[in-house]
């Protein structure tokens, strides 16, 4: 059996596929297991011992008969696919695409066998997306900025692989030796993400001056932050490691670390690999319980402007970690159980998450409020325009002009989505549904179409009567309850 | 760089027209799709996923819809 699993996202994403390709290798033993990653990411995936074959896919390449003069396209495409031609050649019995991009989905239709079962985002015959599995179309509704998911990415990708993960999948890099080192990343993919270096100093101070030894890692774009704590701090319990690791050197380092301190970014998650404790700055837009370190007692200091993160209360969480004390109010706590790995407690976008809870996970109905009730109406008011419309349409196919109504509805429905959390995730689920429409006669699309609407209408009613809900996440798509 | 990115630009500006072009006539081949994957490739060097404030795998990239 060969299996194909895709991650085009950057090295923390790569990190976070570890424990599901290592519970893919154990359901499936004599499997041969590839792997696609972006060429100048490949290093994060060097140490993962499941992978049989790691493919790379190099940008740069396709994209340089487009950047020199003469410009050549047809280099670019004649070149783009001979790579996809070579990974089509290995006749994939699965493919399972763990990115969630446009040029991802595509890859993945491109080197789609007869026999080959896809998982994740592909394309269509008339190439609009296709999300063929449950796992993949939560992901695209439910997931992501302004959106109210709290299943960790370790976990989504695990469900959308349809695997289960033990303990043990979570643990690539051994921490045998572990040494008195507290490891400090400095920086992350973006500033927005990143703890100011004046913050750095005043903490790396107080660190030395409590008699712990520090190392402080990070990369080539790190060099004036570096300098900058060296001016200032430099002693024999400073080791200053930028630009000096690869990402599995780094990896090998935060395993022997007592506890790694950082923000959002690929090192964290090779710390989570390694069972480092992690004291997390999940600082900017960051969702620390979508992305948060995984490893139990981890803690997560959570602040959306980075530079009113105080370096003392910093100090003061991590003394609480390394001593075992009770984290004050204001940390998250990894508790280590899967799926939802944060107490979500005094979250402020708890109702969205409950009616996920309710849609998906078959939880108890979450109440609503006057407010909700009146946007429940006017969905009601707007399907019922769609329901007619198409009725019309379905009646006589030359009134097809009324149909345009159903883009105008659709703009009403985003803009309840948009304003009223609890309704939020119901909305986005029938966008996607929608969305996942199959090709065919027209007459079938807009079939299709009529049912979204009607599921859209019957589920927001249901939230104001009496009915329970009982449905299951993950159910194939034909015997979804939600949507016909 | 800038120089480059003007001319991604612009490279992406063809290649939206030539995917159109391609679905306006339902040329749903081999080599059409290759066109619609570099046009994503070009896409996402010209707004690299790395100036996104958002954890890139849940940034969510507009599909066109049916």
């Amino acid at each position: 059996m060969k299996i194909l699993i895709i991650q085009l996202t950057r090295p923390g994403d790569i990190f976070c596929t570890w424990p599901t390709l290592s519970a893919i290798r154990r359901s499936h033993p004599s499997a041969e297991i590839h792997f696609l990653v972006r060429k100048k990411f490949a290093q994060a995936a060097r140490d993962f011992t499941v992978v049989d074959h790691l493919w790379t896919f190099d940008s740069e390449k396709w994209l340089s008969p487009l950047i020199y003069d003469p410009m050549d396209t047809g280099k670019s495409i004649l070149e783009l696919g001979k790579f996809v031609d070579s990974l089509k050649a290995e006749n994939f019995d699965q493919i399972i695409n763990l990115s969630f991009s446009p040029s991802s989905s595509f890859i993945t239709h491109l080197v789609t066998s007869q026999n080959t079962v896809v998982r994740g985002y592909t394309r269509s015959e008339d190439f609009y997306l296709h999300i063929p599995d449950e796992a993949s179309r939560y992901f695209r509704a439910q997931v992501g900025l302004s959106k109210f998911n709290r299943i960790h990415v370790v976990d989504l990708f695990a469900m959308v692989a349809n695997v289960s993960l033990t303990p043990g999948d979570l643990t690539l890099y051994s921490r045998k030796t572990q040494g008195d080192n507290i490891v400090c990343h400095l920086s992350a993919s973006t500033e927005k993400k990143s703890w100011p270096i004046a913050h750095w100093i005043k903490l790396i101070r107080k660190l030395l001056d409590g008699g712990h030894k520090v190392q402080i890692v990070g990369g080539s774009g790190d060099f004036k932050k570096a300098r900058a704590i060296e001016n200032e701090l430099a002693c024999e319990n400073l080791q200053d490691l930028i630009g000096q690791t690869e990402f599995t050197e780094l990896a090998r380092i935060i395993s022997k670390a007592k506890v790694f301190i950082g923000a959002d970014s690929g090192p964290l998650h090779a710390a989570a690999l390694a069972g480092t404790p992690c004291l997390n700055l999940s600082l900017g837009p960051v969702k620390f319980w979508e992305t948060g370190p995984t490893v139990k007692g981890s803690q997560v200091l959570v602040c959306h402007n980075p530079e009113n993160l105080k370096p003392e209360e910093v100090y003061l969480t991590l003394n609480n970690l390394l001593h075992g004390d009770h984290p004050s109010a204001n940390v998250r706590l990894c508790d280590g159980k899967k799926l939802v790995r944060y107490d979500d407690q005094g979250l402020d976008e708890n109702e969205g998450w409950c009616v996920i809870a309710w849609l998906y996970f078959g939880a108890e109905k979450p109440e609503v409020r006057i407010s909700n009730t009146r946007f429940i109406s006017q969905i009601a008011e707007v399907c019922q325009i769609a329901e007619v419309q198409i009725e019309i349409y379905k009646s006589d196919p030359s009134q097809a002009s009324g149909l345009k109504l159903l883009e105008k509805i659709d703009e009403v429905l985003k803009v309840i989505a948009n304003t009223d959390r609890t309704l939020n995730p119901i909305i986005e689920y029938f966008f996607c549904e929608k969305e996942n429409i199959l090709p065919g006669t027209q007459e079938e699309v807009i079939q299709e179409t009529l049912k979204c609407y009607q599921w859209l209408k019957t589920t927001t009613s249901e939230l104001t009567g009496a009915q329970t809900n009982d449905s299951q996440f993950l159910g194939d798509r034909g015997s979804a309850q939600k949507v016909p | 760089m800038n120089k480059l990115s003007d001319k991604l630009a612009v490279t992406l500006q063809n290649m939206e027209r030539l995917t159109n072009q391609l679905r306006e006539t339902k040329d749903y081949s081999r080599q059409s799709e290759i066109a619609f994957l570099l046009k994503e490739i070009i896409l996402e060097q010209v707004s690299p996923l790395e100036t996104n404030t958002e954890n890139e795998n849940t940034h969510h990239s507009t599909h066109q819809t049916r």
